[in-house]
């Protein structure tokens, strides 16, 4: 059946952000968009079936745009057609296309015509359409997924050269390139291309790439990317030291007394060897030259290679402005060696050299730095146990953790890991599940509980049915999880891409502005004396070179997405799964923040708290009458007598005559007498006298609580039971410490009032913040009148019954997924139930904005001082290389730093 | 059996000294590396013994000195300077060589006022048959003088 929903989007501003919008929505399977309006902020589209909130966020935020609200609210529409639509003018309805044509054809013939360029300056990088034909059918037919991994990028500018060289791939819908994960996503069409295409066009643009296996076993998906980075940073290995056995003798050409003996020893020697003259100074060129020519054709190859299909593209990135500024030392010095007129200029291979070591030294490090924050992923990888000890034909046998099979019946002795997920069916023990809770206390298993896989069985031994193995076991899924999380874009990153994206041209621009004015005016104002050294065309030349060399925004690509990765591997560590970057950064900003009250704030299963007895009458025998009747009744309370007369070893016997009595309670006949268990109405039926008990009962239910009464044979009151969802231990302590963040707290809940205040009251949340009465389907509209007042919003709740208000917060925070991590709703998954955690999540997403915000600095400081100190000609390019190798380390070291993050809760606790 | 991780930090601390260091070169060394700095006064063109001998055995007068024998590895002059204490000073001969070996090469002296005249081999390496040498800017003349053994091919000669 096929739906039509409308999703609300921020940040589109022109045609080209629709297009954006529906090439990516269009390649979502069995969609077809309708509409998409930049001015009005929605995309229409129609779904076969049931539509993924999900992948549309994704398709959203991977045009680079937002959801309305962050997250995606899917709201069922019905569409116009064209005639109605120009029937009603004031209706929005952006694009006069019939609804069962896909629209990206008539977008993108609409945007041949469009001007794509954006007044406000803000979209994203959209690519040049190519056919629109060819465009709209490759976003229409787009239906399957690659991801590779790329070799070889150094800076935003080369994100962006893949991004676009894939996007202008026919049969591409849209693809989306990770710096820092060194990743790129690929929706396309398997009739037109294969993923071969897709490695070959990136191979075509001067990189490498190697497909991942996405359903590989949890974690190996990056393997070959692994590998071939590893190849790739041994290659640059090698390169840093050839070019270093280079550099540094040439280094030490330029100390003055080595400069002077050894170009005369050398001239000696060749006089005596070959004869003839030989000019010490010409030598000393001489040599200088074969040195720095190596470093120059070997080393600088990479260099010239990316410069080439930068330059192909009318782009220009890294490599650009090292192969540029080289380019100037290097090819002047050669002229002032070997041009006779020349001969009396000084040289500058030592510049060219340098910079290239200090340029490869720097994406060493930066290789380096950049695979520890994925360290959270290998970390859970190492998790995984290798063997299970399975039962098959009645026998014991150890077999390799992939050939466990859904069904299998697996031991775990003390101190092993569970290898998979399952459900106990012998044996108990206590697990301790840590490494993927965060929960330092091990958690007692008996039969019929879950265990997970990769937890780590203490001193009881075991048996249970695996129910989920491979890549759906919770430790895969949560790797899967972090990866993709690492590998999406923040919002944030959008700054970086827009500056990285006209940084090259307007440094080269920049370079050649300081080379003319110190060629051209600076001679014309300063004293001769000035140039005693040196022309004016060589002062011109290193001035522009180090402009050049400073300028590289290779830092800034780094920013964001090294943070981002660090952060989130850094809340997997602490059982909380961001599940993107958008996620991350919109957390910090949440001002308010909408607890679900039943299951979240408290354990969601009522227990019974007070017991309150007639005369003559004990707890035993009360509980008894009680609980014999409430065996027979489906009342959700009933669960909470069962439970805890079981907790008390109680025999139950038998009810005759049990009658439900709706809206008042039970009763039957126990051990020959006449109990009524139930409210004030039914003893009031029953003509039992309460009078005595009113003023307790009353307290009882201001505290929250249901009161329950015992009557036994239509006359007397046996005794009250009062059951209540009892607040979890930590609630009280996070909305405390949420508070004290600044953070305003709410609970929202079903329950009437007085019950909702009394458990708000206990959690510390003030009754003017209790959302109480609130049916679940109006959830989400509470949650949107916080946001009406300009509140950023996180709605906290389980997850199922929450979803609408969980999707409509800015941030919805799913609890207690426990090993179900597979559900969508939320942008951040706990693993807990610990809402110690939420306050957790807040305080990593404060620290990896406070970071990014840290490394944005960094490396524009290192750009936005470098760049005027090199133009006054007080930067030596060598020097200007060393720092800007020295603003990607620092950046990436930045964003490490994060590992030392700490969550404030789980130290006090 | 050195650690891994021990290995690798010693080799990164080797790796750091080595790229300060080179940053610590790099900013200290000249702006200017055209090679200027005579090594040893050596700031003329390095000759082999073999290749480059200059033979004067009489003396000059005050109109003309004969030189015995010049042998230069490429085309030359012959430059004869007045004795400054023991430095070359103005320049009062002049007498282009061609490479190899020249005997009884007659050099006119003009503004003799020396009991001492410093007799010189330059190359000639700038413009052939032009003697490209200034001694205001003698490194940047390319019309340098020939060292052997890190000494200026050059001998003194009296004046009867």
């Amino acid at each position: 059946m096929t739906h039509t929903y409308r999703v609300d989007i921020d940040g589109m501003h022109c045609h080209a952000c629709e297009r954006l919008v529906t090439m990516n929505l269009s390649a979502i399977p069995g969609v077809t968009v309708l509409a998409a309006d930049a001015q009005e902020g929605f995309a229409i589209f129609t779904a076969e079936g049931a539509v993924d909130a999900a992948s549309v966020e994704s398709a959203i935020v991977a045009a680079g745009f937002t959801p309305h609200g962050s997250a995606v609210t899917l709201e069922e529409v019905e569409w116009e057609t064209p005639e109605a639509a120009s029937e009603a003018p004031e209706a929005a309805s952006p694009v006069d296309t019939a609804p069962d044509e896909p629209l990206p054809a008539a977008t993108a013939a609409d945007d041949a015509e469009a001007d794509d360029s954006c007044d406000t300056g803000a979209c994203p990088t959209v690519p040049p359409a190519p056919d629109p034909a060819i465009m709209a059918a490759s976003a229409a037919a787009a239906t399957a997924s690659a991801s590779l991994g790329i070799i070889g990028m150094t800076c935003s500018s080369c994100q962006a050269v893949i991004e676009r060289t894939l996007q202008r791939m026919p049969g591409v819908g849209s693809a989306v390139v990770n710096l820092a994960a060194e990743t790129a996503t690929v929706a396309y069409d398997p009739h037109m291309l294969t993923v071969d295409d897709l490695v070959s066009a990136v191979r075509a643009a001067g990189y490498d790439a190697v497909p991942r296996d996405e359903d590989a076993a949890p974690g190996t998906a990056g393997d070959a990317q692994r590998e071939a980075q590893q190849k790739h940073i041994r290659g640059q290995k090698r390169l840093f030291l050839f070019s270093l056995a280079f550099s540094i003798p040439l280094l030490l050409l330029m100390v003055p007394s080595i400069m002077e003996s050894i170009p005369l020893i050398v001239s000696e020697l060749l006089a005596s060897t070959f004869g003839g003259a030989w000019d010490p100074m010409m030598v000393f060129k001489y040599l200088s030259f074969a040195l720095a020519t190596p470093v120059q054709l070997i080393a600088g190859a990479q260099f010239y290679r990316g410069f080439w299909h930068a330059l192909k593209r009318r782009t220009g990135n890294m490599d650009t402005l090292v192969a540029i500024g080289t380019s100037a030392a290097y090819f002047y010095s050669v002229a002032a060696t070997f041009v006779p007129a020349l001969h009396n200029e000084p040289v500058f291979f030592e510049t060219s050299a340098l910079l290239l070591t200090f340029v490869i030294l720097g994406k060493l490090l930066e290789a380096r730095a950049k695979g520890r924050t994925g360290d959270a992923i290998k970390k859970l990888m190492g998790l995984q146990a290798k063997t299970a000890r399975v039962v098959r034909d009645g026998v014991e046998v150890d077999v390799p953790v992939e050939h466990v099979r859904v069904g299998d019946i697996v031991v775990v002795r003390p101190g092993e890991k569970v290898p998979v997920d399952g459900v106990v069916t012998e044996g108990s023990s206590a697990v301790d599940e840590s490494m993927l809770t965060g929960e330092s206390i091990p958690v007692e298993k008996r039969e019929g509980d879950t265990v997970i896989g990769a937890t780590l069985n203490k001193l009881g031994s075991f048996r249970f049915r695996a129910t989920k193995v491979g890549a759906e076991t919770a430790l895969a899924q949560i790797v899967k999880l972090v990866e993709e999380a690492q590998g999406s874009k923040a919002p944030v990153q959008r700054f970086a891409d827009r500056i990285s994206a006209v940084f090259v041209p307007v440094v080269v621009g920049l370079a050649v502005l300081t080379f003319l004015v110190w060629l051209l005016v600076v001679p014309r104002f300063v004293d001769p004396s000035f140039y005693a050294d040196v022309t004016p065309f060589i002062k011109a030349l290193l001035a522009g070179t180090a402009v050049v060399v400073i300028a590289c925004p290779c830092a800034l690509g780094l920013a964001t997405p090294t943070a981002i990765m660090v952060g989130t591997g850094k809340g997997a560590e602490n059982g909380i799964l961001i599940k993107s970057g958008e996620a991350l950064e919109t957390a910090y900003k949440i001002e308010a923040i909408v607890f679900d009250k039943t299951g979240t704030l408290t354990h969601g299963k009522p227990v019974v708290t007070d017991v309150e007895l007639a005369e003559g009458h004990d707890v035993d025998r009360v509980f008894m009458l009680a609980a014999a009747l409430e065996r027979g009744s489906e009342h959700p309370l009933a669960e909470s007598l069962i439970a805890h007369a079981k907790e008390r070893a109680m025999h139950l016997p038998h009810v005759e005559g049990f009658a439900a009595v709706p809206g008042h309670g039970v009763e039957g006949t126990v051990d020959g007498m006449h109990v009524a268990f139930g409210n004030r109405r039914l003893m009031a039926a029953e003509g039992i006298d309460i009078a005595r008990f009113k003023d307790r009962i009353g307290a009882l239910e201001s505290e929250g609580k249901t009161v329950m009464l015992v009557g036994v044979n239509g006359a007397k009151l046996a005794g009250i039971i009062a059951v209540a969802d009892t607040l979890k231990g930590n609630s009280k302590e996070a909305v405390a410490r949420l508070t004290q963040m600044g953070v305003e707290v709410y609970m929202i809940t079903g329950d009437n009032r007085r019950t909702a205040e009394a458990i708000a009251a206990q959690a510390g949340i003030a009754p003017d913040h209790v959302l109480a009465e609130v049916l679940p389907e109006h959830k989400a509209e509470e949650v949107a009148k916080l946001q009406a007042r300009g509140l950023t919003v996180a709605m906290v709740g389980d997850g199922i019954n929450d979803t609408p208000a969980l999707a409509q917060a800015d941030v919805g925070i799913a609890m207690g997924a426990g090993t179900d991590i597979a559900m969508e709703t939320g942008g951040i998954v706990l693993i807990k139930n610990d809402l110690r955690d939420v306050v957790t999540a807040i305080e990593l997403s404060r620290a990896t904005m406070r970071k990014i915000r840290q490394n944005f600095f960094w490396a524009l400081g290192y750009n936005s001082l470098g760049i005027p100190v090199a133009a006054l000609g007080l930067l030596k390019p060598e020097l200007a290389g060393a720092a800007m190798a020295l603003s990607s380390v620092s950046v990436v070291t930045s964003s490490l730093m994060l590992r030392r993050f700490k969550p404030s809760m789980a130290k006090n606790a | 059996m050195i650690p891994e991780s021990l290995a690798r930090r010693v080799a990164l601390t080797i790796l750091g000294v080595l790229a300060a260091g080179a940053l610590a070169l790099s900013g200290c060394t000249t702006a200017s590396t055209d090679g200027s700095h005579p090594a040893d006064g050596v700031w003329g063109y390095v000759a082999d013994a073999d290749d480059a001998q200059l033979e004067i055995s009489g003396t000059a007068t005050a109109d003309e000195l004969v030189v015995d024998r010049v042998l230069s590895p490429s085309d030359a002059w012959l430059v004869v300077h007045l004795d400054d204490d023991g430095t070359p000073g103005m320049r009062v001969g002049l007498q282009h060589v061609t490479e190899g070996e020249s005997l009884d090469v007659a050099v006119a002296l003009e503004d003799v006022t020396t009991e001492k005249l410093i007799v010189a081999v330059h190359a000639d390496k700038g413009v052939a048959g032009e003697f490209d040498f200034s001694m205001d800017d003698p490194m940047g003349s390319p019309d340098r003088p020939y060292f052997v053994d890190r000494a200026e091919l050059a001998v003194v000669v009296d004046v009867k």
